[in-house]
């Protein structure tokens, strides 16, 4: 499995792990039912340490993302779509949260980035 | 079970003896040499000359062994191996008992080669009798030392080295007068006595520098 | 109980002329690998050396793999691989020799193996040791202590020297290690990247003792960075206690903190203070200030 790991990220490295197996799940890459890598197996595949990988499992099955069967391993579980779309607004939050605090650190106020937001969305035309 | 801790023993034994291949080998050419240019020249005896031979080329087997061990801090890779003090010490001693016996023998080997050349009548029964003396009481003084590197260091098992060495230097050329008397002093003694209360002793000595080695090492923090 | 820890350590002391280590517990879950940082001369060295009785406690218990590190030492050494931290072989003899002459004192030695990592990490089997660089001979020496399968590993600085491309190649090493469940690894370093990258559980120590251990994640998720503006410079005292190091000029805040978790913003923030900013710091940086606290 290709899973970058970045230092410079400031997302601890067990999230990073979290999200990228997300992605792919979500992308279809790894498609429902398909076994993952064991934990000790990912952290060599990626050199991290086993803690950060079984954390990031833990993580995913906590979220839904993934299921595991004692002494067999962790599969992909079947995503229902009320999962995905909660998981995407989540991640829209997170990102507009960020890009809000640069902005404002900057001098922009609530009432400009209401409209910026608004002005956005008019030309992805409603897509 | 006996078996496998033996050759272990004799593994760290034979790691000594490797380890020293070519100083030995060295060693050996060049003291036969001295010894055959004393013998010609010095009209030292033959016999001291073999026992010089003999305790130099151990002694100096025991200080390049040390020297190398204390360099390499390779006494600590050894404590790490799964062997006891006990098997350690013994290795040590065994290397020394083969370097005295190979010394001897190249001895033997000289003394028949003289014999050839130079027949005369010798007590075959009574030289061995001192031989093997001589060659314990050789292997003690090694046991002695290597105890004395295991219990205070290399540093300070220098100090005897430097001293033993002086002696000898000094002593040297007295030896080869003194020597040649000890066979008449000892004369009324029978070989048999001579063997019998040579192995009691070195048995008993070996013994207690065996049991001193294992403590001092069991006691010595490799840092 | 005692037989899934790979390591325990009780009330072990040791006093040398200069300085003392004194570990009251410390334990070690097999299948896991434990990084051992700290300054030097903090006891790394010296912990590692009394598990193999190269260096003798003055009191205490070590048991090692659920065995007596004295009463079965024998056994505990069988089971254990060591690589000292500057590469301690016979310098006058061959690669292939040293691997002859320890493959007689263990079982469980592969000789296939031992040729595979020397290949592996690029090194020729009739080289004498002494020709050998630092790196390789420290490659060297974790050969020998790998081929025989050791359950314990034991690695003292062995990164220190390497260059990062063999650094890469023997952390991935010790990844393949714990593929299998039982085996454990004990290093140290103060190349504390290498820790931060494959270590599951971390020890800090500072002169010989314990100061801070638990499994990494847990710690990178308490230590933080945390700055703030205070609505009044008469409250600093008030937030001393949450913070191992700070430092604060008029109502701006910037304090390390060990004691993070979520409810601590809500408490900060009941306390009056704003602006609560709150990053992430490395291993590394968490080890300097450790390193800089106060006795």
């Amino acid at each position: 499995m290709i899973i970058n790991l970045s230092p410079q990220n400031p997302a601890p490295l067990y999230q990073q792990i979290v999200e990228q197996i997300k992605a792919k799940i979500i992308a279809g890459e790894l498609k429902t039912h398909e076994p993952l890598p064991s934990i000790r197996q990912l952290a060599k595949e990626v050199t991290t340490s086993v803690i950060t990988t079984k954390r990031a499992y833990e993580e995913l099955e906590r979220e839904g993302f993934i299921y595991t069967r004692a002494g067999m391993g962790s599969f992909v579980s079947t995503l229902d779509k009320e999962a995905q779309k909660k998981e995407a607004l989540d991640k829209l939050t997170t990102r507009i949260h960020s890009a809000l605090e640069d902005a404002m650190s900057l001098g922009v106020t609530p009432n400009e980035a209401a409209k910026a937001f608004q002005k956005v969305l008019k030309l992805m035309g409603g897509k | 079970m006996c078996k496998i801790a033996l050759t272990l023993v004799w593994q760290l034994a034979w790691k000594d003896l490797y380890l020293q291949k070519k100083k030995l080998l060295w060693l050996m050419v060049t003291a036969g040499l001295i010894i055959s240019i004393l013998v010609s020249v010095n009209n030292i005896g033959f016999l001291p000359a073999i026992l010089i031979f003999v305790f130099i080329g151990t002694y100096s087997f025991t200080i390049q062994t040390c020297f190398y061990e204390d360099k390499n801090n390779s006494l600590s890779f050894v404590r790490a191996l799964p062997v006891s003090t006990v098997q350690i010490v013994a290795g040590r001693f065994l290397a020394l008992a083969v370097v005295t016996v190979g010394a001897l023998l190249i001895g033997c080997l000289a003394l028949l080669a003289f014999q050839l050349i130079n027949p005369s009548s010798l007590n075959w029964f009574r030289m061995g009798a001192y031989g093997v003396f001589a060659g314990l009481a050789n292997l003690s003084f090694n046991c002695l030392v290597v105890f004395i590197y295991y219990r205070w260091g290399y540093t300070r098992m220098q100090y005897v080295y430097a001293v033993t060495f002086m002696t000898l230097f000094f002593g040297g050329m007295t030896v080869g007068t003194l020597l040649p008397g000890l066979p008449e002093v000892i004369a009324g003694i029978s070989p048999l006595q001579i063997l019998a209360s040579a192995v009691i002793a070195a048995i008993a000595v070996l013994f207690f520098l065996w049991n001193a080695s294992v403590k001092a090492l069991n006691k010595l923090d490799l840092t | 109980m005692e037989m899934e820890k790979a390591l325990v350590f009780r009330n072990v002391s040791k006093k040398f002329p200069d300085f003392e280590v004194q570990i009251d517990s410390f334990e070690l879950v097999r299948g896991s690998i434990m990084g051992l940082v700290g300054p030097n001369g903090a006891g790394k060295s010296t912990m590692i050396k009394m598990i193999m009785n190269l260096v003798h406690p003055d009191s205490g218990n070590i048991s090692v793999l659920g065995r007596d590190y004295l009463k079965q030492e024998q056994q505990v050494k069988n089971l254990v691989g060591y690589v000292p931290e500057d590469g301690r072989i016979y310098e006058e003899v061959t690669a292939n020799w040293v691997g002859q002459f320890v493959s007689h004192y263990y079982k469980t030695w592969d000789h296939d193996y031992f040729q595979a990592l020397l290949q592996k990490f690029g090194l020729s089997g009739n080289k004498k040791v002494k020709q050998l660089s630092k790196g390789n001979k420290m490659k060297l020496s974790l050969s020998l202590a790998l081929a025989h399968k050791p359950e314990l590993l034991l690695l003292d600085e062995p990164t220190s020297g390497l260059d990062p491309v063999v650094r890469y190649d023997l952390l991935q090493e010790l990844l393949e290690v714990i593929q299998d469940e039982s085996r454990t690894i004990l290093l140290s370093s103060h190349i504390i990247g290498d820790i931060e990258k494959v270590a599951d559980y971390v020890c800090f120590l500072r002169q010989g003792k314990v100061v801070l251990y638990d499994d990494k994640e847990s710690i990178l998720e308490k230590y933080k960075r945390v700055q703030f503006k205070l609505a009044d410079t008469g409250l600093i005292n008030g937030f001393k206690d949450y913070f191992v190091q700070y430092n604060s000029e008029g109502i701006h805040f910037q304090g390390v903190t060990g004691k993070y978790s979520k409810e601590l913003l809500p408490e900060l923030q009941r306390r009056g203070v704003e602006d609560i900013k709150v990053s992430p710091l490395t291993l590394e940086e968490i080890m300097i200030v450790l390193s800089r606290e106060a006795v």
